[in-house]
This record gives structure tokens, sequence and C-alpha cells, in this order.
């Protein structure tokens, strides 16, 4: 109860921490959500990967091969970059990154054309970036597609067919698309607003570890962290809780608007940020009295961003992983946390849409609670029996 | 002299057994590394579910069902009670990933020889599901189609032989190099396994120079250093013979060609930690710095977004980052049977990055020991 009483003091020595005696500290809680994000969003400014370079290799040089370059050229997906003269050539422009597409129009491609007979374009995608290839591939296939209309067109119409009658028919089935909550599809848009919650995570994270770290590292010892650790770290958490939200608001008002990174409802993402923030006390408590000075946060806690983005089912889907990938995963407080953020920022901004993910957070962070508490518990246990052991050691 | 190598290297090797931090952070590069790779077992996104609202129940209508249900990225959810309003909710709660309304009429619209149109509403919202059940959905439409108009043709006297030419006149024969059964393991895995040996090795050979972590003198710090790139080469070598296979991505080029990449890897990091601990002046703000590289080398590197996309600045930044020559030279070393002539600029730039880093490293060693030298005439 004693040690309760400490945490308005434990709140205190951490905010003086802060802005007065330990800069680094709230170094790190400045640089990490206005930095990285900015970095990031930057980079992903242009959000959609469009005009993949094309190289042509036009063996035909006849009007129908030419017609096909420029339906190549004229899609928002390629951008003809050259014409060269043989296959070998453009494989190297392939293999040195210069282009990512290579179509190859064969000699007799327009005389197979004029009798009526098909024809083949070879095509070349580099598919070893996903990315590029899901772009560069619709494209191909648009404009072959629309020169196929062309050409039927053209076909039926020399049969005697009117040109009203073959528009009608060609093609028989339209396909009409609604892409639905992100019809741009870029990537950007997609990815950044996930990472901005990752950010969120290892400020919290790694601020609170790193100032907890510091207080243990030889000379810098804290009289109070010695008396009460727990109740400190908790203190700590608390006074830096401010920091987290001020952060919080400067990417999700400021960085997030600045880069257009879609929220449905700004003040509902914000909402679920700060539902994340608490419910991630109960974990960062616990990592931090684990760790032994303040670099270890770094070097520890950094390395976790990668493989918790990945598991988290934000990008491949968690039913398309093995299942104690999932199990794992569903331990995690940002897998549920990138769930909901995935549903506010392209669905809705209804918060009672994502309850049932709020509530899967509630429950690990309950669980981490339990853990902290017995952590906790147990270290105090063997603190007093230790001190009993030091007290009793002279006269025994 | 030799001792003192031979203490800073065993010293660094025990570390790695003995000191928790460091046994931890090894533990999770073989875990993390492992775990983030397996999330990729399955290769490719399959069996998203569609649902397919049937209101012609028609011949075309459940030709159009059946290629749906073909194709391995979708698989159709057969409720023929599911009506718009549900279809809507269980595209918000994400429990569909599309649907297909067919509506009624539509066959004999095409008997008429009139367009018949197929409605089809697909959740973007995770672009990787979105564009894989797009492009089945699509690819399925559009062969029905050109099966519906080979059979219109053939049935206006068209020839057999004739009418495929006729419907289907340009095709394309796809050839797909470094990656032929586009699946998700080749495009990631790799890049993601080394992603996180470059930011392991960056982060202990960073902590090396803390004051609280130096080795007690330059020999022993070399020692050290030999000893956390050796540690990450054997980890290297594991990740491409072991980790790697095991996700069915085999290297097709020879164990030389490899090796060098991932030595010169190796040899970078090194020298860009030295680099920036000696060229930033004060010690936690250069292992900061050098872990804040670490992080950033993935999304730099150009392997997943384009460089072509990046802001200026950036792309010349990204072409002194350690990551990126390797990343480059690693997808061809993987996906093709490469000798080092296939990886000329990646080598080339290896030689100037390495020759920067040493030029920064010399410049500031010099700066220092001026300023220590001056100290010690001028007290």
């Amino acid at each position: 109860m004693s040690r309760i009483c400490l945490l308005p003091r434990a709140i205190l020595s951490e905010l003086r921490r802060i802005f007065l005696t330990d800069r680094d500290v709230l170094l790190v809680l400045l640089a990490i959500p206005v930095v990285y994000p900015t970095i990031v969003s930057e980079l992903y400014e242009r959000t959609s990967a469009m005009e993949r370079p094309l190289v042509v290799v036009d063996l035909d040089n006849s009007e129908v091969s030419r017609r096909l370059s420029l339906a190549l050229d004229a899609t928002p997906e390629l951008e003809l970059r050259r014409r060269v003269d043989d296959v070998e050539t453009g494989r190297r422009t392939l293999r040195d990154g210069e282009a990512e597409v290579l179509v190859r129009i064969p000699d007799d491609f327009s005389r197979r054309v004029a009798r009526g007979e098909p024809a083949a374009v070879k095509a070349w995608i580099g598919a070893a970036n996903m990315l590029t290839y899901g772009v560069a591939y619709p494209g191909l296939r648009a404009a072959i597609g629309a020169l196929n209309e062309e050409i039927t067109t053209e076909r039926l119409q020399k049969r005697g067919f009117t040109t009203a009658g073959v528009r009608r028919r060609v093609p028989p089935v339209v396909q009409e698309s609604r892409l639905l909550y992100h019809p741009t599809a870029s990537y950007g848009g997609f990815l950044i607003i996930g990472v901005l919650l990752l950010v969120v995570q290892q400020m919290v994270l790694v601020a609170l570890a790193f100032s907890v770290g510091r207080r243990r590292e030889p000379g810098r010892t804290d009289p109070l962290f010695e008396r009460a650790p727990f109740v400190t770290t908790v203190g700590a958490y608390l006074a830096q809780s401010l920091l987290y939200a001020a952060g919080t608001a400067v990417i999700l008002f400021v960085i997030a608007p600045a880069f257009g990174w879609p929220m449905q409802r700004p003040a509902a993402m914000f909402l679920l940020f700060l539902a994340f923030i608490g419910a991630l006390a109960p974990l960062a408590v616990l990592i931090a009295l684990a760790v032994r000075d303040g670099t270890s946060a770094f070097q520890l806690l950094m390395f976790a961003t990668i493989p918790l983005l990945m598991m988290s089912g934000f990008a491949w889907p968690l039913d398309q992983m093995p299942a104690y990938v999932r199990a794992i995963a569903s331990v995690l407080p940002s897998t549920p946390a990138l769930q909901a953020v995935r549903l506010l920022s392209t669905k809705t901004g209804d918060l009672s849409v994502v309850l049932p993910l709020l509530r899967w957070l509630a429950v690990q962070s309950a669980a981490y609670a339990l853990v902290l508490v017995v952590v906790a518990a147990g270290a105090a246990w063997r603190r007093a029996r230790r001190l009993r052991a030091a007290l009793a050691g002279p006269e025994g | 002299m030799l001792r003192a190598l031979a203490e800073g290297f065993g010293h660094q090797v025990l570390r790695f057994v003995r000191e928790g931090k460091f046994a931890l952070l090894l533990a999770l590069l073989l875990g993390g590394t492992w775990l983030s790779i397996d999330v990729y077992r399955y290769l490719v996104v399959i069996d998203a579910p569609v649902a397919v609202l049937d209101f012609d129940n028609s011949a075309l209508s459940r030709t159009l069902r059946t290629y749906l249900d073909a194709t391995r990225e979708v698989r159709v959810v057969a409720d023929p009670t599911l009506g718009e309003a549900a279809a809507r909710k269980a595209l918000v709660e994400g429990t569909l990933a599309g649907v297909v309304v067919l509506p009624e009429g539509l066959s004999a619209r095409v008997k008429r020889g009139d367009h018949a149109t197929v409605v089809v509403a697909v959740d973007m919202s995770n672009i990787l599901v979105g564009k894989n059940t797009y492009k089945a959905v699509s690819t399925a439409v559009s062969t029905v189609s050109a099966g519906v108009l080979i059979t219109q043709l053939r049935k206006l006297g068209v020839r057999k032989e004739m009418a495929f030419a006729s419907a289907v006149p340009v095709s394309i024969d796809e050839y797909l190099p470094l990656n032929p059964s586009t699946n998700y393991a080749v495009y990631l895995v790799p890049i993601l396994a080394f992603a996180l040996l470059h930011v392991f090795l960056l982060i202990v050979v960073g902590s090396l120079f803390l004051p609280s972590e130096r080795p007690p003198s330059t020999v022993h710090l070399l020692g050290a250093l030999l000893a956390s790139a050796l540690l990450t080469f054997a980890v290297g070598a594991l990740f491409l013979w072991v980790y790697l296979p095991a996700l069915g991505v085999l290297p097709q080029s020879g164990p030389r060609v490899l090796v060098a990449n991932l030595g010169a890897l190796i040899g970078l990091d090194v020298l860009f930690a030295a680099a920036v601990a000696r060229v930033v002046p004060r010690p936690l703000t250069a292992f900061q710095l050098t872990v804040i590289v670490a992080m950033l080398s993935l999304m730099f590197a150009g392997v997943t977004w384009p460089p072509d996309m990046f802001p200026p600045v950036f792309r010349a930044i990204s072409e002194w980052m350690p990551f990126t020559p390797f990343a480059r030279a690693l997808r061809i070393l993987l996906g093709t049977r490469a000798s080092f002539s296939d990886v000329a600029p990646a080598l080339g730039q290896y030689v100037r990055l390495a020759a920067g880093y040493a030029v920064a490293l010399g410049i500031s060693t010099g700066f220092a020991w001026l300023v220590a030298r001056l100290r010690r005439v001028h007290p």
C-alpha cells in the first residue's frame, strides 16, 4: 500500500527526467512519432506505382504492330521506354532493371492478323516484384484486350455485320466493376496507415523501456526505482502517456492528412490509437521491467517491428498463415489493432464495427496485466526475502 | 596483437552464449525470421470467399459460377438466400472478398446479340486479396465471354477454325522470369530474411562502439567485429541453404557468387557502422542513427516499392545504403543461374559504397587525431 502512495512521486520524477534531467528520453519520444512517419510517408507519397517501364522488340514493324505498341504505351500502367532489335538485348534490360516488361511482336504478326489466323505476342514480365507485376500485367492484358476488340469488330464488319450490331455483340459479356473501400488500390494508402500504428507501438515500448533502462545503468541508479521498481515503471508509463497522446495526435492530425492517408473519421482513429496505447500498458511495463539498460531497449525492440508487421495479418491474410503462426499472432496486441485500423481507414468511421476487435485487445491486455501482477508479486517477494536474509545475516 | 585479437573475438562469441541480451537478440533473429517467412508458407493467396448472386440461373450463369470456382484464387460461397444487404454487411465485416451479381435476363440478352452485364464488387481494403480476387473474376468472365462469342460466330456461319481467331485474334504467351509461379514467398521471403540479418548485424556492430560495450583496445574491437561478422555470415548461410529451401525458394546461382554477395553485405555493414560511430560525435546518437538506417533499409532498397517512385532525395540516399545493392543482387542470384558478371552493377555499387564509407571513416579519424594532438600541444 505504501508503495502505491509513491505513484504520484514516480509520475513527477519521470516528468522531471523527460523535461529537465534526461533529454535523451524526450528525444526518443519526439523523434519516433515525427521523423519515422514523415520519412515513410514521403517515400510512399506517390501512392501507386504506375507507368512501369516497357521495352518492345517489334520484328514485324507493321501498322498493326505499331498500333499494339501505342496501345501498350497508352495504358496508365505501362510506359514504352524504348524499342530494341532483339530479345537478348530486351532481356538484358529486364535483368538490369531498366525495364519490367518486355514484349516481342513476331515478324508474321500482321500477316496472321490479316489472314484471320491466331497471332501471339510473347511477353516477359518481371514477377520478382509482385507489386509492379500486379500493375504491369493488367495493363498488358487491357491493351491486348482492346486491340482484340478492334480487330474482331473490323473482321465482323467485313463479314457484313452492321457497326451497331457488332458493337452490341463484342464482347458478349461485359464486366462492370466496383472496387470498394479503396478504389485506387494504391499501395501507400494501403500500407502506411498500418505502419503508423506500429510506429506508435514502438514509441510506447521503446521510450518506456529506454527511460526505465537508463535508471538501472551504473552511475544513473535511481533510489525510487530501487525501492519500488513496479510502481516507478507504472508512474513512468503514466507520465509518458501525455507524450504518447501528443505524438499520436501529430501522426493522425498532421502527418497523415498532409500525405492524404485514408481515414474515414480521424477522431475515431485517434480513439482507436489511444485504446491501443492503453491496452499496451501492461506489456510495455513488463518489457521495461525486464530491460537492464537504455540501449537494450533499442537493441531488442526495434528488431521486433518487422516480424510483428508480418504476422499481424495486415498485409498477408491471417487465414492464409500456418496455424501456429496464427496462434502467436493472436496474442500480439498489434494483430487486432491493425485489423481495426484497416476497417477505420477504408470501410467505416463507426467504432461499433470494431468493437469485437477492441474486446480482443482488452482480453489480451487483461492477460498481460495478470502476468505483470504475478511477475511484480514474485519480484517483491524475492526482494523481501533477500532483505530478511540480509537483516538476519549478521546474527545468524 | 594476435592475442588481443583472439581475446576480442572470444569475448564477443561468449557474449552471444552467456549474455542474456545478445543471446535473446540471436534467438529473435532466428525465431523472428522463421516466423516472418513462414507467414508465406502457402505461397499465394487462395480461396478468397466470393458470393455469386445468381438472379438468372441459366446455363450461362451456371458456367460463369463454375469457372469462378475453378480458379485457385477464389472459392464461390454457395448461399442462395444471401441478399444484397447481407452481402454488403459481409463485405464490411471482411467475411466476403467479393460479390458477383449475375442479373436476371443475362442469358436472354446474350442470345439476342446484346451486351450482358455482370456486376462485380470487390473489397479492395486489402489490395493483395482484392487484386487477386479481381484478377480471378476478370479472367473467368473474359474466358466465358470469349467462349460465348465463338459459339455465336459459329452459329452465324463462321468456320470453327476461324471462329477462335475472330474472338481472340491476338493472344499473349507469358514468361515470368525470376518468379514463374508468381508466388509471394519468392517475392518477399528472401528479402525479409536478409533485411532482418542486416538489422541484427548493424545493431550488434553499432553496440560495439557504445562506451559501455566497447572492447578495451582497437585490436580487441577488431576481434569482436570479426566474431560478429562470422556469426552473421553463418546465420546468412543458414538462411540461404536451410530457411529459404524450406519454403521452396532454392538459390539458382552457385555458392561462390552467393557467398561473395553475403560477404560484401557483411563487410559493408561493418564499415558503415564504424563510419557512423566515427562521424557522429555522440555514441548513443550514432547508435540510434545506425539502428534507424537499418530499420529503413528494407523500404529504401527499392525491391518492394520501386525506386523510380521515390522522391529524388530518397533515391539518392537509397543508393548509399549498404542493403540496396545486396537486395538487388540477391533477387537475380536466387531466381537465375547468375555469375559475377550478371551482378556487375551491384558489385560496382559495393565498391563505391565501401570507398565512400572508408573515406568518411578516414577523414573523421584523421580529424579526431588532429584535435587530440592539438589539445595535447595547447592544453
